[in-house]
């Protein structure tokens, strides 16, 4: 069973600050969560200017909420958690009202020395995995993204998505079959 | 492949099976190539997941900028807040324990009425208390067209101090819907501050 991360002082210090209306306190809260915030919710869109956003709104909604927040035992994975609620909230209202900008532009990859010729063909590698993530329905998407990126147990992603632990299970495994069918090709490749 | 065994492969690959249920799974696995390839493509799947999508991240004191620029201003909270705060939570609480008392109060006092006449002075006080009681026929209630029910009043009449008593039970009736009410509208008010601290873009 994975372990959990070993809560640190600082984040239960920082949320205390930031809930007491310590902006330095918060900036700080962002700056270790923003990363992951954005890779996930741009999982879920694919829109990386639509992540941007959302992950900016999710974090001003927290703000705006936190004095209520109450964190867990492990302070820096529940406040993360909870921001990835938000995250996904917004992430899902923002696709219904907004198209996004689904065409995926071939994007070099940051690699450790790649020549030209193997950059397009990874990026091309993603752009096709992102492509059948987003052909996955949003409910979906959502447990397979916490699941997958973000390293969440079942009962963390019941709590996250607010539905019960069968219903993540279920929702797994169909966006898994989904993914392995859109892939289908690509899978025998990289299994060589 | 069976559903179950589908579910299986899935909760053990995620390390969520429970530890015999494991064992057993290992077992089937070591005989069953089918599973073992849709493991393999459920790794392969993963790591594919797993590296970094393609998009670029802005830079971190950039985004962190934006946000603070955005922060809307959090009015600081008033002094002595947090008793407020600690108050709300612990009225439940407040409100179980001032029923309970009410209840204790309301007992002693009927009993001390109920058993009036054999205490010393006590005719003489329960004569009084009966005159402050209503009659005994404010609980019949006549329906339209029937005869009253005039058991119940003769049974409840010969209650001694029947008449405070009623008082009493009225006064029981009206504090336990109070507080019943009371708690009700907590209730409601601890619901709408749990959706706003797990929803809060539901309530913008």
């Amino acid at each position: 069973m994975r372990q959990p991360e070993p809560a640190t002082p600082s984040s239960d210090r920082l949320i205390t600050l930031a809930q007491q209306g310590d902006r330095h306190a918060f900036s700080e809260l962002v700056r270790q969560e923003y990363a992951r915030v954005i890779r996930v919710v741009y999982r879920l869109c694919g829109d990386p200017q639509l992540a941007e956003d959302a992950a900016q709104e999710a974090f001003i909604r927290s703000w705006q909420h936190l004095p209520r927040f109450k964190p867990g035992p492990d302070a820096g994975r529940s406040f993360r958690n909870w921001v990835l609620r938000i995250a996904n909230n917004v992430a899902l209202d923002m696709l219904r009202r907004e198209r996004p900008n689904l065409e995926l532009e071939t994007q070099p990859l940051a690699s450790k020395n790649p020549g030209p010729e193997r950059q397009f063909v990874q990026a091309e590698q993603a752009n096709r995995v992102q492509q059948a993530i987003l052909a996955i329905s949003p409910a979906s998407r959502a447990a397979l993204i916490l699941r997958e990126v973000e390293q969440m147990s079942y009962q963390e992603i019941a709590e996250t998505l607010e539905i019960p632990l069968g219903t993540v299970m279920s929702r797994l495994s169909y966006a898994r079959q989904q993914l392995r069918r859109a892939l289908a090709s690509d899978l025998e490749d990289w299994h060589e | 492949m069976s559903k179950a065994i589908h579910t299986w492969l899935q909760a053990y690959y995620d390390d969520e099976l429970p530890a015999r249920r494991r064992a057993q799974f290992q077992a089937h696995l070591a005989e069953c190539l089918q599973c073992q390839r849709d493991l393999r493509q459920l790794e392969i799947v993963s790591q594919q997941l797993r590296q970094d999508p393609p998009m670029s991240l802005p830079a971190t004191e950039v985004f962190v900028s934006q946000i603070n620029l955005r922060l809307p201003r959090r009015p600081e909270q008033p002094r002595g807040w947090r008793a407020l705060e600690r108050g709300w939570q612990l009225a439940p609480l407040g409100l179980l324990g001032s029923w309970a008392t009410l209840q204790a109060v309301l007992l002693v006092s009927s009993l001390l009425l109920w058993s009036l006449p054999w205490l010393p002075g006590g005719d003489l006080l329960a004569a009084g208390s009966g005159g402050f009681g209503l009659p005994a026929d404010w609980l019949i209630l006549p329906l339209p067209g029937s005869q009253p029910l005039q058991f119940t009043q003769s049974l409840l009449s010969t209650l001694p101090g029947f008449g405070s008593l009623s008082w009493l039970l009225l006064l029981d009736l009206a504090a336990s819907m109070i507080t019943g009410l009371l708690y009700l509208s907590w209730l409601a008010s601890w619901w709408i501050r749990t959706e706003q601290q797990f929803n809060p873009s539901a309530h913008a």
